[in-house]
């Protein structure tokens, strides 16, 4: 009887989570916006970007919504995973009406894109903006010609790789080619710029002198370390981590005692809050390409709206979680501003929303300071590069920001 | 030379290490006869309460370090308590089991409450770095490498030195004999799983210092299971020769056969030295032949 | 008084292994400071009766009193505390340690000083330890002539000197109640008188009860002061040595009864 009981209560909260309670449809039209996010998994979690959507919503709902339509974001935690990623769009796809789910907006790793492409660009035909900056699916071999239903918010890795290459060579000092050592994750994004990679250096004049993979599980890399000192590079460029993953801090650590002169180079995955935070001191002094405002520039208009909207909220945003906070919100607003478009054109679709996105040259209200660029690449070509600083707490910029449309040319 | 011989001796230190966290395994082998798949949560447990200590409330290090290994300890009784003791004299089969639900639950239970991002957990530790030309040693490894070397020895004395050392052995060896002679087995099961879960943590607050401290470092917990099988579960020098063995491959395999193009094999190799390590026997190489009467 | 003569009080106990009994309904008194026996054949539930007495089996029903105390069913290592020891047929030692380290291990559960004073190595933890080592090398070790080997290993000691171990291990427990287990089982005539005499020591001058479970008949004539007898889980028959000889159920379940010899015969 006791067992009965004990299993009975067990299943109803079982039951709980995996069938929350219906939410009920307002009266007039809810506008959705599928947004799956990491809330754990290999990578961490990055409860920051929901806290982002969370905000971002109330604060367009408060305003009215787009166009006297609610919004919301269908927040779904992805896990890293591409199965459970691939599960929640399916879901979502299948359970909510055409016409309110208008776009994704969210974290669709790599690994979804890819095993999605065909479903989402060919067979539904709903625009998904994603937070990956895969070259496979952004760069030269994919782009809105293959991908036609895909948007990123940055330039794709080889892009951002080309800036840092570029910044090496304008800091490089000594007479002799710069010395690169290349350290990256065996995972699809860690790969992901290297051939692009190699071919840039040869036109710039950078030399490779070491490549070293690190497994993102690896709880030791000493070995890789002492491959890279022997080498003995001028510059270390490191691409396919996450500050959720152990390995990343143990690889700062690692350098930091093997070779502590040694710049370290990362894309914008290991330009967040989070490695600071991580990382700590040995975080000092890294290097590395972003495509999104540092949450300490209040000057930055965009910066200033999330600001005064945390405070409103009275939602403090710990350590480290800055980062991840502004990702939700860009990713919020963009969303929401594609299907404002769209709505102002009176095609207030899936297709319309994917031509707003195209047509739009939005810069979040002012968050590039004034450069103009393009998105008819389906990524916003901005970045910049920033260094970090752990007394400070926060990656200070190096830079203004870059067109990678300009610089790469 | 000089490079086999850093890498050589950076695998030993590592090896030191994972030879800390076997032994936390073999302890509760010998004593409850269940393999612990919760280990990496332990480790990660472990490590977190230190954190606390030492990182959240400040006290000194020599405070702070007992402290969140008496901790650790604790939490492993509690573990005994509600897990493995309400399966006492069920077959050993089904403590194992547990501890992989166990292993699933603590990992939830940690991702709700600190989370699966990094802490920053650098313990300010004298400059130990060991620079000899070619060769070159840093602090953290270093310090891994003594602090693990320490706490083995101390949990060495402890089991062949002391009373209760002895009662631990005697009681791993049979329960029944041990209820013969007046020893109160189900406490010594008490007392060896705290051991076992702060020998667990104290591997936990070295792997973390020499990286940082997640939820997801559990994985390295994972990295005991070839150790402990290749020394012999039974067996507490196995543990040691395991973990150098373990050590000592990954560090060679990484510098010598990942740039020949076998990326990632070091995650492997371990596996690889267990399956042979087998092949020559099978209970571990220090492990116990176990004779069955049919 | 009476009761504070008897040590050991079992009324009813009965003790089933699925459909087969062991022990029915027994019921009997050890007296304090008695040196009984407990004989019967083959299956009689003489070891059975040891096994509930020191809470290896959990009795069926019936009660076990010591001195006052309700024990049956209380796990080996409390009944161990109150002062039980036992030594086995089969001999329970730790083969892999030397005789002194299973004599110590005895000694453990009287010993208060706490795990973790070990790893502080605690004054109060070293002179428990120091005193009690001399006590057990005085009184145990010394006294069953095993300082010679205590420091070996016991699997390596002839069967005679292990089930001395045995004997001294229970000592190290420091009894009120004794229980043997077919202490002289394989034993040499010259092994069989040493434990005798050692036996009688101990008897005599420490004031232990011993309950003594033996196959050699002559043995338990000559030693012991109260003898009772099992079959098939029955006591059947109770009294001085002599008594017991001369009991014609003894006689029969020894040998059988008069028809069916007649029968098979």
């Amino acid at each position: 009887m006791k067992t009965c009981f004990r299993i009975t209560v067990l299943l109803s909260l079982v039951c709980l989570f995996v069938f929350p309670c219906p939410t009920t449809h307002a009266q007039s039209k809810v506008i959705e916006i599928g947004a799956p996010i990491p809330l754990g998994g290999v990578g961490g979690a990055y409860v920051g970007i929901g806290w982002g959507y969370t905000d971002c919503q109330a604060y367009i709902n408060e305003k009215g919504g787009v166009r006297g339509h609610k919004i919301a974001y269908l927040l779904e935690d992805n896990r890293w995973s591409v199965p459970t990623e691939i599960a929640v769009i399916n879901r979502l796809l299948t359970m909510e009406p055409k016409d309110q789910l208008l776009l994704f907006c969210g974290n669709l790793i790599t690994g979804t894109l890819k095993a999605m492409s065909d479903k989402i660009n060919k067979e539904v035909r709903i625009p998904s903006i994603s937070l990956s900056y895969s070259v496979e699916m952004f760069g030269k071999q994919g782009g809105p010609a293959k991908y036609p239903y895909y948007f990123s918010v940055g330039p794709d890795y080889s892009q951002q790789v080309g800036l840092l290459l570029r910044y090496i060579k304008k800091v490089h000092k000594k007479k002799s080619e710069p010395r690169l050592a290349v350290v990256y994750s065996p995972t699809e994004y860690g790969r992901d710029p290297l051939a692009d990679l190699k071919e840039d250096v040869k036109k710039l004049g950078i030399k490779i002198v070491a490549e070293e993979e690190m497994a993102i599980t690896a709880s030791d890399v000493t070995a890789q370390v002492l491959n890279i000192r022997k080498a003995k590079p001028d510059y270390i460029l490191w691409h396919g981590f996450l500050p959720g993953m152990p390995v990343s801090t143990v690889f700062l650590k690692t350098v930091k005692q093997y070779l502590p002169k040694v710049p370290i180079l990362g894309t914008h995955y290991q330009t967040v809050m989070g490695m600071i935070t991580a990382g700590g001191p040995a975080a000092d002094g890294l290097i590395g390409v972003s495509t999104s405002v540092m949450w300490h520039e209040t000057n930055n208009p965009f910066v200033k709206l999330a600001h005064e909207q945390a405070k409103k909220r009275g939602r403090e945003i710990p350590v480290g979680e800055e980062s991840n906070y502004i990702g939700g919100w860009m990713l919020g607003l963009m969303g929401a501003h594609a299907v404002d478009v769209a709505a102002a054109s009176g095609d207030m679709t899936r297709e319309g929303v994917k031509k707003a996105l195209e047509a739009s040259t939005w810069d979040f209200d002012g968050m590039y300071e004034g450069a103009t660029f393009s998105y008819a690449s389906h990524k916003v070509p901005m970045a910049r590069i920033f260094k970090a600083s752990y007394a400070q707490k926060r990656w200070n910029a190096m830079t203004p920001w870059l067109n990678v449309d300009k610089e790469l040319k | 030379m000089m490079d086999f011989l850093q890498f050589f001796c950076s695998g030993l230190l590592n090896g030191l290490v994972y030879a800390l966290l076997g032994l936390g395994l073999v302890l509760i082998f010998r004593a409850s006869e269940a393999f612990n798949f919760a280990v990496g949560e332990f480790l990660v447990v472990g490590a977190f309460l230190f954190y606390f200590f030492y990182f959240n409330w400040g006290l000194p290090l020599l405070i702070a370090l007992p402290l969140g290994l008496g901790a650790a300890g604790v939490f492993g009784g509690i573990v005994e308590r509600s897990v493995i003791k309400p399966l006492m004299g069920r077959p050993h089969l089904s403590m194992t089991i547990i501890t992989l639900g166990l292993s699933n639950i603590l990992a939830g239970g940690l991702q709700a409450t600190v989370g699966s991002n990094p802490y920053n957990f650098s313990v300010s530790l004298p400059d130990l770095t060991l620079d000899l030309g070619p060769l070159i040693f840093p602090s953290t490894n270093v310090w891994a490498g003594i602090l693990s070397l320490a706490f083995f020895t101390m949990i060495l004395l402890f089991l062949y030195k002391t009373r209760w050392g002895l009662v631990i052995q005697a009681t791993s060896e049979s329960q029944p004999k041990a209820l013969c002679f007046g020893i109160n087995a189900q406490s010594v099961l008490l007392l060896v799983w705290a051991i076992a879960a702060a020998c667990i943590g104290a591997s936990g607050i070295v792997i973390s210092n020499l990286g940082a401290l997640s939820s997801q470092i559990s994985v390295v917990g994972l990295r005991a299971i070839p150790v402990v099988l290749i020394g012999g579960l039974d067996s507490i020098a196995g543990a040691l020769v395991g973990g150098l063995i373990v050590g000592i491959a990954e560090s060679l395999t990484g510098a010598y056969l990942e740039p020949a193009g076998l990326i990632g094999f070091k995650e492997v190799v371990p596996y690889f030295v267990l399956l042979i390590a087998l092949f020559i026997r099978p209970y571990g190489l220090l492990g116990r032949v176990r004779i069955e009467r049919v | 008084m009476a009761v504070n003569r008897t040590i050991l009080e079992i009324s009813g106990l009965s003790l089933r292994f699925g459909g087969v009994a062991a022990l029915r309904d027994l019921s009997l008194k050890i007296e304090k400071g008695s040196f009984c026996s407990i004989i019967g054949p083959n299956g009689a539930g003489k070891t059975s009766l040891l096994n509930c007495i020191n809470g290896h089996y959990r009795p069926n029903a019936g009660r076990i009193v010591l001195e006052g105390q309700p024990i049956e069913g209380r796990r080996p290592h409390l009944i161990a505390s109150l002062g039980v020891a036992r030594t086995f047929q089969r001999i329970e030692l730790f083969s892999q340690m030397t005789v002194l380290e299973n004599v110590k291990l005895g000694r453990h559960f009287l010993m208060k000083a706490p795990a973790w004073s070990c790893f502080l190595r605690l004054p109060a933890m070293v002179r428990e330890e120091f005193e009690h080592r001399r006590e057990l090398e005085e009184e145990v070790i010394d006294f069953l002539g095993l300082s010679g080997v205590r420091n070996q290993i016991v699997a390596s000691l002839p069967h005679g000197v292990r089930k001395r171990v045995d004997l001294a291990r229970a000592l190290a427990m420091r009894p009120k109640l004794l229980l043997l287990d077919e202490i002289m089982a394989g034993m040499s005539i010259e092994e069989k008188e040493d434990v005798a005499s050692y036996l009688m020591d101990v008897h005599r001058d420490r004031e232990v009860t011993i309950i003594w479970i033996e196959h050699d008949l002559a043995a338990v004539m000559e030693l012991s002061e109260h003898v009772i007898a099992l079959n098939f889980g029955v006591k059947i028959a109770e009294g001085a040595p002599e008594e017991i000889q001369a009991n014609p159920a003894v006689i029969e379940a020894y040998l059988g009864s008069p028809e069916e010899e007649q029968l098979f015969s």
